[in-house]
């Protein structure tokens, strides 16, 4: 039994005639948080696109998913597997109501009594949503909508949770509570996360892993206390 | 292997005036052996060519859904009417009358159909198109005494109660030594005349300046808005100016029946300029003319010879489906479309065959209403969506380019070519 | 007074036809981001397929026609859509209008090869009332307040069509992926929806429910290849009045186009000087359709980013 939750090797990937990915190799053990950074235009969310087959982008390149091959498997299938990812700008349904966007979000599970389980857990976890439940979802706050986006991936109980620049658009302190949340559903849950953030210092401070993306190819790896400490990540993305 | 002409060089001037001398031997060929009944087919093909050349310019080069081409025709065809008939005109005097009439028309029409986004265009014009033909009826401002409402209006001399006569065919006139008992064949001169200048001038407009601007329009909305192509004032004029085009159509049309009614002008029209279109080649001038052929003589040859009933028309299904399936099978776009045009006609031949061998009685029976062609461009406008979108013309480029190639001419550029700058002013600065 | 009572009622009575026929059209308008050109012909193939098994060649009872046929519409509905429609780009929509086109004209034409353009005089009453309820009849107004019960009869089950609709779409699995779908493809795709099933759902669904509303109003348009051509016009300004993606929108949208049509012909036909307009009444409809689209584009109930650029 591997260690890893994720492997991706060798992706490649296109939007027509313009190449984002040449050659990635990614790898996130379990239970652990791994991040990657880069620029706008680097490729980080083709590379979630990516993993996750979506049809929007043109990849190709060997994916395993707790040991298993996903790389031909379209997404539903993937899904279905235990990935979960939160695409960037949240992805909610924003006419549905916030109930229906989490129910949505258990859509492939079969066991109804546990998904009221999971519902009313995520309710208490974030008690804004129990709140707003009947509301449309497009009218809920960005901060408010992150959680909803975050709860609704969860509903899954998916194996390896990806997220896709969850702190964009948001305010300061709504940023930090989020990663706090992260931290927290990482410690309790054991949650396996793959996130993609410009935000480099608070995702190194919560990650265990990270990567760097730079012009479609990785240009840093290692524990994310190293790339904190190293003088070129610092002052490209931390600002020093 | 393919013979290569540089492009503007002396023998691409050759090679092209070559290409124009057979179309026009050709021409002349079919204007003057064919039996005078196909000439007024003949006439109508041009006439449709026009129309179709107009309706390219905003689906093709501007890529707009503007699905109302018919209703332009219409107003060409009732304006001229009414001014040969009511106001003594002479047919040469209508055509700028009745272009501008439609051109206007197309102006007016243009501005909202800027707002209106892709799809909805379409719904839009064509419920406009198919409810078009009905205002010929309404009493006001006197139009149906105009347009002849429901029963359409004949163009001809009338003697009028001093002995004026009102309004004439367009006949052979007595000074003309030709055509006298063959009226199509005379009006072929100025229908050919109309559209010859039609083609040509749109023709170049394509080449130039402010047609180069519409086509980018249609290939980069935002690029070009950045490049500084002024998006709606071109947007607009290309609209009125294929509703110009629909117009002259509508003359023609009225030179060569003599006789304008709405039901001529009804949403089936505009489904056959749509057929035209696609058919010969989206955004490209020469597919309209030969659009134009096969919508008309393909409907007249199905009406005449195929029109029977159900067991024909599944017949013709099936082996279209078979062509486009076989020409699915096929790895290169090419042999696709060879694929698909042999497998088409000899099932046809095949079909017509069996059939006249077949003498059941019952098993055929000529229904004038005309479904069979109807089924047949339904199931052309399906098979080219997946067949050949780039319609015969883009076929044909493409098996020709083997034989000849133009070679186009890189532009000059700047000597200093490490620096160049965007100056924004030769931009934004065109005619 | 009881000459506009009667506009009000007659428009009413019409706009449950346009309402019938627009709400298929915003089902595939909400799946797909499509137009179908063809949806009308489609929901005739289904009435005469009811017509088929009812009357011509078998003599089933109406409602056991109605529901095979509803069932074959359906499946004719989703093989249109799985071969022709699911290859191309949703957002480029030539292919789409001339696909769609293609069906409509190769639709109406086998139909009309079939039945020969006739209508049909023994045509398949669902709905079993007849008859005319009169009110108010009086010495200058013996024909008095007319309410036709057949029409009634329509409403009624129109209403229940969107009965049955909201129950589906809101209470069911299949529903709830549905209107996920039709909100955001892409997160769809991201719990796990598999959006090609969606699509032949909804339009299955949309054809059933359009050859059911054909069914419904056949007995009062005729039943010849020909019925749709004429509503359809008045059906897609139904739909866009309501707003293209949302269904009781089109029901409303159609009682809506109903009324103006009434009221405004009806006026119209009073005033000398315009009365004519009564000979091309189709103007009505396309200019509303036009105006709508112009200035509003979401309808009344559609989502405002249908209008977006």
């Amino acid at each position: 039994m591997s260690e890893l939750m994720l492997e991706a090797k060798g992706i490649e990937a296109s939007y027509g005639l313009v190449d984002v990915l040449r050659g990635v190799d990614i790898e996130v053990k379990k239970g652990e948080v791994c991040v990657i950074l880069g620029a706008n235009g680097a490729g980080k969310t083709t590379t979630l696109r990516a993993i996750c087959n979506m049809p929007v982008v043109k990849s190709s390149g060997q994916v395993t998913l707790d040991g298993k091959d996903i790389s031909r498997a379209d997404t539903g299938a993937i899904v279905q597997q235990g990935v979960a990812h939160v695409p960037q700008g949240r992805g909610t349904f924003p006419e549905l109501s916030t109930l229906e966007n989490l129910q949505l979000g258990a859509y492939v599970r079969k066991d109804s009594k546990g998904v009221d389980e999971d519902l009313d857990r995520w309710f208490q976890m974030f008690p804004v949503l129990k709140e707003r439940k009947d509301q449309a979802a497009g009218s809920l706050s960005g901060g408010e909508q992150q959680m909803l986006a975050v709860s609704r991936a969860l509903m899954s109980r998916p194996k390896l949770l990806l997220l896709d620049e969850p702190s964009l658009g948001l305010a300061p302190i709504i940023i930090e509570d989020l990663f706090n949340t992260f931290a927290q559903i990482n410690r309790d849950e054991g949650m396996t996360m793959l996130i993609v953030e410009q935000n480099a210092n608070l995702a190194l401070n919560l990650a265990n892993s990270a990567y760097v993306l730079e012009a479609g190819g990785i240009a840093l790896s290692g524990p994310a206390e190293q790339l904190k400490n190293d003088p070129a990540v610092q002052e490209a993305y931390l600002g020093a | 292997m393919p013979y290569v002409i540089d492009r503007g060089s002396a023998q691409h001037r050759m090679y092209r005036m070559v290409g124009f001398a057979l179309l026009a031997l050709v021409g002349a060929a079919l204007w003057l052996f064919l039996p005078e009944f196909q000439v007024t087919r003949l006439n109508r093909v041009i006439a449709m060519a026009v129309a179709i050349l107009g309706l390219n310019l905003v689906v093709g080069f501007s890529g707009l859904l503007a699905l109302c081409q018919s209703a332009f025709i219409a107003i060409g065809a009732f304006v001229t009417a009414s001014l040969i008939m009511d106001h003594s005109w002479d047919y040469w005097m209508t055509v700028p009358f009745s272009m501008l009439a439609a051109f206007i028309m197309g102006l007016v029409l243009g501005v909202p159909a800027l707002k209106i986004k892709g799809l909805y265009l379409a719904m839009a014009t064509v419920a406009f198109a198919a409810a078009f033909p009905s205002l010929t009826k309404l009493e006001f401002w006197s139009i149906s005494e105009r347009t002849g409402g429901a029963n359409g209006r004949e163009i001809a001399a009338i003697p009028d109660g001093e002995g004026i006569i009102r309004g004439e065919k367009l006949n052979s006139p007595d000074w003309f030594p030709f055509f006298e008992n063959e009226p199509s064949r005379y009006r072929f001169i100025p229908i050919v005349i109309l559209g010859v200048l039609a083609f040509w001038m749109v023709g170049n407009l394509v080449k130039s300046r402010p047609g180069r601007a519409v086509i980018s329009i249609r290939d980069n909305e935002i690029g070009a808005a950045v490049s500084g192509v002024e998006l709606r004032r071109f947007k607009v004029l290309n609209f009125g100016l294929s509703a110009a085009l629909g117009g002259l159509a509508g003359v023609m049309w009225a030179m060569n029946s003599g006789f304008v009614a709405e039901q001529d002008f009804t949403f089936v029209l505009m489904v056959d300029l749509l057929v035209g279109l696609v058919v010969g080649g989206v955004g490209t001038v020469s597919g309209a003319a030969v659009g134009a052929i096969v919508v008309v003589f393909g409907r007249w040859l199905c009406q005449t010879y195929f029109d029977y009933s159900l067991s024909s028309m599944l017949w013709i299904a099936a082996v279209i489906a078979l062509a486009v399936w076989m020409s699915r099978q096929q790895p290169s776009g090419r042999t696709r479309v060879l694929t698909a045009i042999g497998v088409t006609v000899a099932g046809l031949i095949a079909g017509l065959l069996l059939f006249a061998a077949v003498d059941v009685p019952g098993l055929y029976q000529l229904n004038g209403n005309g479904p069979l062609s109807q089924a047949i461009f339904g199931i052309v406008l399906i098979a080219n969506v997946f067949v050949a979108p780039q319609g015969i013309i883009g076929a044909w480029r493409k098996l020709w380019s083997n034989v000849v190639q133009i070679r186009p001419i890189a532009p000059d550029l700047p000597a200093d070519a490490e620096s160049i700058s965007l100056n924004m002013d030769a931009v934004t600065s065109h005619a | 007074m009881t000459l506009f009572l009667q506009r009000v009622i007659d428009g009413l009575q019409n706009g449950a036809i346009y309402s019938v026929i627009a709400i298929p059209m915003v089902l595939i308008f909400k799946a797909t981001t499509l137009i179908n050109f063809a949806q009308g012909e489609l929901a005739m193939i289904g009435a005469f397929f009811c017509f088929i098994f009812a009357v011509q060649a078998f003599s089933l009872p109406v409602w056991v026609a109605a529901l095979i046929a509803m069932a074959l519409a359906a499946l004719l509905g989703m093989g249109i859509e799985r071969t022709m429609l699911r290859p191309f780009d949703p957002t480029d929509h030539l292919p789409v209008v001339l696909i769609t086109l293609g069906i409509f004209y190769i639709v109406n034409a086998v139909a009309g090869d079939i039945w020969n353009y006739q209508a049909q005089v023994e045509v398949p009453q669902l709905l079993p009332w007849e008859g005319t309820w009169k009110f108010f009849q009086s010495e200058d107004n013996p024909l008095g307040l007319r309410i036709q019960q057949d029409a009634v009869a329509m409403i009624i089950a129109l209403l229940v069509m969107l009965f049955i609709l909201w129950l589906i779409l809101s209470k069911t699995k299949m529903g709830l992926a549905f209107r996920g779908v039709s909100s955001n493809t892409e997160s769809s795709r991201l719990v796990g929806i598999r959006v090609g099933r969606i699509l032949s759902f909804g339009w299955g669904l949309a054809c059933a429910f359009g050859a059911l509303g054909a069914i419904i109003v056949a007995p009062r348009i005729t039943l010849q290849p020909q019925m749709m051509l004429l509503v359809l016009i008045y059906a897609l300004a139904a739909a866009a009045f309501g707003g293209l993606d949302s269904v009781y929108g089109a029901a409303i949208g159609g009682f809506a186009v109903g009324l103006l049509n009434s009221l405004v012909l009806g006026y119209i036909s009073d005033i000398d000087a315009v009365s004519s307009l009564s000979a091309a009444p189709l103007i009505f409809p396309v200019l509303l359709l036009l105006g709508v689209l112009w200035f509003r584009p979401a309808g009344l109930f559609g989502t405002k980013s249908i209008s977006r650029v």
